[in-house]
């Protein structure tokens, strides 16, 4: 009950100058004490005392009263490559007070804090409008009502997102209500191999003959006996990844526990992957492989994503997701040139949909002008170049060629804003191309999100409310098995994914599945 | 109105003569009630189903839902097993070592290598645990780790895969830990044994008593104080379990939570995707409520042995 | 003749556990200086086959971030270990006093905050809506890590066994003030005690990240462990499968290997060198009480 008055804090009597002279006061009455009851002599911190008094920024009254104020929460790092964001923030509020009338703050927060920082941001009522949603705490953020709905506000001031993304927005609605819009980029991927294009060469590898994953073995083979012991041919893309993490054929529905096989594109059985044959028959191969040294040993707990593997000349390949234009992007990371070799078809489902969206917080004070906002970040070229590739002639640069670098003497740890989150603002496609990449990139994208297959259950988001107990249960059981099993450092045949799978239904995973099932029959029901 | 009653009431000038006592405790008190106690109104949290449209005050309450998951799996108790085992071996260990070292840095005459000493046992409290899983992956990798590559060929054992392995992490584990704690908890053991009273030990002097006499019939008797202590303190916390020496230092390997798994990383774990303040505000109530009654009864049962040594 | 083994066999032992210490920080040393591809390849080595220095390059195009991290780190030090060292005396004092009114309640009241605690939010919206200490260096100060119970503990129990309460009540019966004993008798007798807690204190200011992480959206205030830490976290973070298909993108253009070892020797070596002076008094400090003792 003490903590009412406190939580009520900003609506009741309580005003900022006088709960910081309270504060103030209690210092300075402790110090007073310090002096009272000592005898004077004896290092007293009274020297500390003025400082207590200096005023520190936040506190400072807003004067312009007439601009809307929005918060943009991002998630980024902190190092060299985002030291600009300052001058970032002023480019932007240059167009939107000249076209909307708004005054953007842009707030960076680190990936690993950024749903923590959300809630208690949200908790303390504080300023905040844009949050950056991305597919796995999508649901949790709905099913905790942080984000409100977007219907009426796009109808009235978002007619460049409903442009933009056409009818997949209406993929991301909860209960036919919208609650966050989707960025615009590989809103349909499909999985891939990725491999060293000098090795490829060096061994003749027939890359046409590369369908599914089962046509790797070979390859994998080939490569291992020319490199030798000290060479993995198959690493990770991202530590802390499994293998079979980047070959999905399944969709997900959202957390991947209780899945529709093929894509969702025949059927809505919700089953659980784990129990079927088809990852039996995964788990195998990739234990195969393991045990005949494709695999690193300490895939498991290796730091190393694929770009210093590869680099290093450790590895050969790697599985991920992919996209459009995805060799190049990796051959910049890698510093070589890389060949994407697709083994899925292009699908759509809701996770590929959702990956990375933009949604509005319940405490937004001013949930017009975010509104407004998002859709400049859909429709206005010059915001969503500068969102994506800073300041012109100080981040980058335009050159005869229509592609987009950086100005001479400037280089990816220099530059200040080199986020390279690009699909992450709004609608890339209205950005200039950077140099390396396809000049028909976008026109290869929308082509691909246009004629990918579309899962049944594409629009269906599991409202993980009612079962939240068993989930939490179940993540943990999976945080165990996951890796050591796709990986491939456990051998099938010993029982493992019995054990896996049984230690699941004790955690409740059954009862998911039904409830999964349930909201997904009812989701087709109603459609 | 205090100065107003007669002088020659003995309580009233008692309270006078204590008032000054009051006034030197309330910047404290006033702190620990702002920073500690008004925000466990706050537990409330943990019953309730947090829906931010109705902000926090005003959600559901939903009784023990939060905590349910706890319990859901039988991996319940190989966790609680897990963080009452490793936080009893350091408690125990954390005083043999701490004692041991504090009495051997007591021996060391020159004060330069008193201080190199000091410095170097210190330093492993200076770097996070996250650095700390670094340099141990650099020792225990299987591929490029330097037992693996350097130590082991050496001795004639064949390569192991630590991070798969659990039954080697319990001492890796624990290891770390006095390792990263040994040189805090030594200074705190040091800082007593320098100010016991030197008369004490020349009065065993002249009784003919030999130094290591000494230390272990004045220096240890008159540390004891202090070990209970640090010993009741370390008991209140005996269900939380450092998140990053178990979580960060075994790499987050599936292969070896049988050892490593406590209840920290295992809230972590369910909770990443979930991310709901309640089910973890549930988990701190837990872990609290656990601490608390255990430290009642240890300090019931010291209270019964050595009134003085208790701590309440 | 029995102190003379004593010291050496001492010596020897401290020695290997000296040892045991600082390979570590040879180790991190080392690894910031190697080629990244070499710790890929062939794993940390004290003797790399190829040197780089690329790793503090990398850092030091950001060189006024990290200087003004360091001046808060060292602000807040300061300031928190000397302002909280005062107040725990002080309440530690009033502890030791058997006869005072509450005195049991309030011993208990002061434990009973190690066990205790409410948990993040509550607290997080008592300092920012209270307080607002937001985005303000006090943010760097105040939460947490002023006041600690167990400190108090500690130099409470000290004052109960190692000062005769008989010099109290000499001095009071001399008509001294309770300030007078308190900081005539109770503090000179206590260096000890005071350089130990006074220590701990400094290293949990110096180490803290957790206020920053909470309280500091804006990185003006951000200490050494906040620039630090928040690349490792966001690196493991990343690592931990979280963040979807995005993952190994982000990944791909973090720092490497090489730049987190750099990393860690940023945050460490100046703390090791400042140490030492810091430690003088420590040792003054802690010498200093026995003899009086």
């Amino acid at each position: 009950m003490k903590s009412e008055k406190t939580m009520k804090g900003e609506n009741t009597m309580i005003k900022k100058p006088g709960f910081r002279r309270i504060f103030t006061c209690i210092l300075t009455v402790l110090m007073l004490m310090v002096l009272v009851t000592g005898c004077g002599n004896s290092t007293t911190p009274g020297t500390d005392v003025p400082q207590t008094n200096t005023n520190d920024p936040a506190d400072t009254p807003d004067k312009q009263e007439k601009p809307a104020e929005i918060v943009m929460a991002l998630c980024a790092d902190n190092s060299p490559r985002t030291a600009d964001a300052p001058l970032i923030e002023d480019a932007i509020n240059d167009i939107t007070l000249d076209k909307i009338n708004t005054k953007v703050s842009l707030q960076l927060f680190p990936y690993s804090s950024y749903d923590q920082q959300i809630t208690l941001m949200l908790s303390g009522n504080e300023p905040l409008d844009l949050i950056f949603v991305n597919n796995s705490n999508y649901s949790s953020y709905v099913s905790r009502n942080q984000l409100i709905e977007l219907d009426d506000l796009i109808d009235q001031y978002g007619s460049g997102i409903r442009e933009a993304l056409g009818d997949y927005l209406d993929a991301t609605a909860i209960d036919g209500k919208l609650y966050i819009v989707p960025t615009i980029r590989d809103l349909a991927k499909c999985y891939a191999v990725n491999m060293r294009k000098d090795l490829t060469d060096k061994y003749n590898i027939d890359t046409n003959a590369i369908k599914d994953i089962y046509d790797l073995t070979p390859v994998l083979k080939k490569v291992k006996e020319g490199e030798g012991e000290n060479f993995y041919p198959l690493v990770t893309a991202a530590s802390g990844r499994s293998i079979l993490s980047y070959y999905v054929t399944y969709d997900p529905l959202g957390d991947a526990i209780g899945v529709l096989l093929n894509d969702g594109l025949d059927n809505t059985n919700v089953v659980l992957y784990e129990e079927t044959e088809e990852y039996r028959d995964l788990v195998k191969l990739v234990h195969d492989w393991y045990e005949a040294g494709y695999i690193m040993r300490d895939i498991t707990t290796t730091q190393e994503g694929y770009s210093s593997l590869l680099k290093a000349g450790k590895g050969y390949a790697y599985l991920n997701g992919a996209k459009a234009g995805y060799a190049e992007q990796a051959t910049r990371n890698v510093g070589a040139p890389i060949l994407t070799l697709p083994l899925t078809p292009y699908i759509a489902n809701t996770a590929s949909v959702t990956q990375v969206n933009w949604g509005i917080s319940v405490t937004s004070k001013a949930p017009d002008a975010a509104t407004k906002y998002l859709n400049l970040m859909y429709s206005d070229k010059d915001l969503v170049t500068l969102l994506c590739w800073g300041i012109e002639d100080k981040h980058y640069k335009i050159y005869e060629d229509g592609f987009a670098y950086y100005p001479e003497g400037v280089d990816v740890d220099s530059s200040g804003w080199t986020l390279n989150m690009g699909y992450a603002m709004g609608n890339q496609f209205l950005s200039p191309l950077w140099r390396g990449e396809q000049p028909d990139l976008w026109e290869q994208m929308k082509n691909d999100n246009e004629t990918a297959g579309r899962s049944k259950a594409l629009g269906f988001t599991f409202n993980s409310e009612s079962v939240k107990t068993e989930l939490a249960a179940v993540n943990s059981v999976r945080s165990q098995y996951r890796m050591l099993i796709e990986c491939g450092l456990s051998d099938p045949d010993s029982g493992i994914i019995e054990e896996y799978v049984a230690k699941m239904k004790e955690a409740g995973v059954d009862k998911i599945l039904a409830e999964k099932q349930a909201q997904l029959d009812a989701w087709l029901a109603n459609k | 109105m205090m100065l107003n009653s007669s002088k020659a009431n003995k309580s009233s000038k008692s309270l006078m003569r204590r008032f000054p006592i009051y006034l030197m405790m309330a910047p404290g008190l006033i702190y620990l009630l702002f920073n500690n106690y008004i925000p466990i109104a706050g537990l409330a949290i943990a019953f309730k189903d947090i829906d931010f449209r109705k902000g926090i005050l005003k959600s559901d309450w939903i009784g023990y839902k939060n905590f349910e998951y706890l319990f859901k799996t039988k991996d319940a108790l190989i966790i609680t097993r897990n963080t009452l085992l490793y936080n009893a071996a350091f408690i125990l260990l954390g005083i043999v070592f701490g004692v041991i070292t504090a009495l051997l840095l007591n021996e060391v005459s020159s004060k330069r290598l008193l201080k190199f000493f000091q410095t170097t046992i210190l330093s492993p409290q200076l770097v996070s645990w996250i650095v700390v899983s670094y340099f141990v992956y650099a020792l225990l990798s299987i591929d490029k780790g330097m037992i693996n590559n350097r130590i082991l060929p050496l001795l004639g054992i064949k390569e192991i895969s630590w991070y798969t392995e659990p039954k080697y992490w319990p001492f890796i584990i624990t290891i770390m830990q006095i390792w990263k704690t040994i040189g805090f908890n030594s200074i705190i053991y040091l800082a007593t044994i320098v100010g016991i009273s030197s008369d004490y030990y020349e009065a065993a002097t002249l009784d003919g008593a030999t130094r290591n006499q000494q230390i272990i019939h004045i220096t240890l008797p008159l540390l004891v104080p202090t070990i209970i202590t640090l010993f009741l303190i370390h008991v209140g916390r005996i269900f939380y379990a450092d998140f990053g020496l178990f979580f960060q230092v075994p790499m987050n390997s599936g292969a070896l939570f049988s050892t490593t798994n406590v209840i920290d990383t295992y809230v972590y774990r369910a909770l990443l995707q979930i991310g709901d303040i309640g089910m973890s505000a549930a988990a701190g109530f837990y872990q609290s409520i656990v601490g608390f009654i255990l430290i009642i009864i240890s300090n019931l049962i010291i209270r019964k042995f050595n009134k003085e040594n208790a701590l309440f | 003749m029995q102190k003379k083994i004593n010291t050496l066999v001492a010596c020897a032992i401290l020695a290997v556990v000296s040892i045991s210490c600082i390979i570590p920080f040879i180790l991190l040393l080392i690894g910031s200086f190697t080629d990244n591809n070499v710790i890929i390849n062939e794993g940390y080595s004290f003797f790399p086959s190829k040197w780089s220095a690329a790793a503090y390059e990398y850092l030091g195009k950001d060189l006024g971030t990290m200087i003004n991290a360091y001046l808060v780190t060292i602000f807040t030090t300061a300031f928190g270990t000397l302002l909280g060292l005062i107040i725990s005396a002080m309440l530690a004092y009033g502890l030791v006093h058997n006869n005072l009114k509450g005195s049991r309640t309030l011993n208990f009241l002061v434990l009973f905050t190690i066990l205790f605690n409410g948990g993040l939010v509550p607290t997080y919206l008592m300092y920012t809506q209270l307080f607002h200490i937001k985005n303000t260096i006090w943010a760097q100060i105040f939460p947490s890590l002023l006041v600690n119970g167990f400190y108090v503990m500690l130099l409470r129990s000290y004052f109960r066994t190692n000062i005769p309460q008989e010099l109290y009540e000499a001095a009071r019966i001399d008509g001294a003030s309770e300030g007078c004993v308190f900081f005539r008798i109770c503090l000179p007798l206590s260096l000890p005690i005071l350089a130990t807690v006074g220590l701990m204190q400094g290293l949990a200011y110096w180490n803290s990240w957790l206020n920053g992480l909470y309280y500091l959206t804006d990185t003006k205030y951000y200490n050494i462990q906040n620039v630090l830490n928040r690349l490792l976290l966001d690196i493991r973070y990343l690592q931990s499968g979280f963040f979807g298909d995005m993952a190994s993108e982000l990944l791909a253009t973090m720092p490497t290997d090489s730049v987190i070892m750099a990393i860690a020797v940023i945050g460490v070596i100046p703390i090791l060198f400042i140490y030492p002076f810091f430690q003088k008094y420590y040792v003054k400090g802690i010498t200093l009480g026995g003899v009086k003792g």
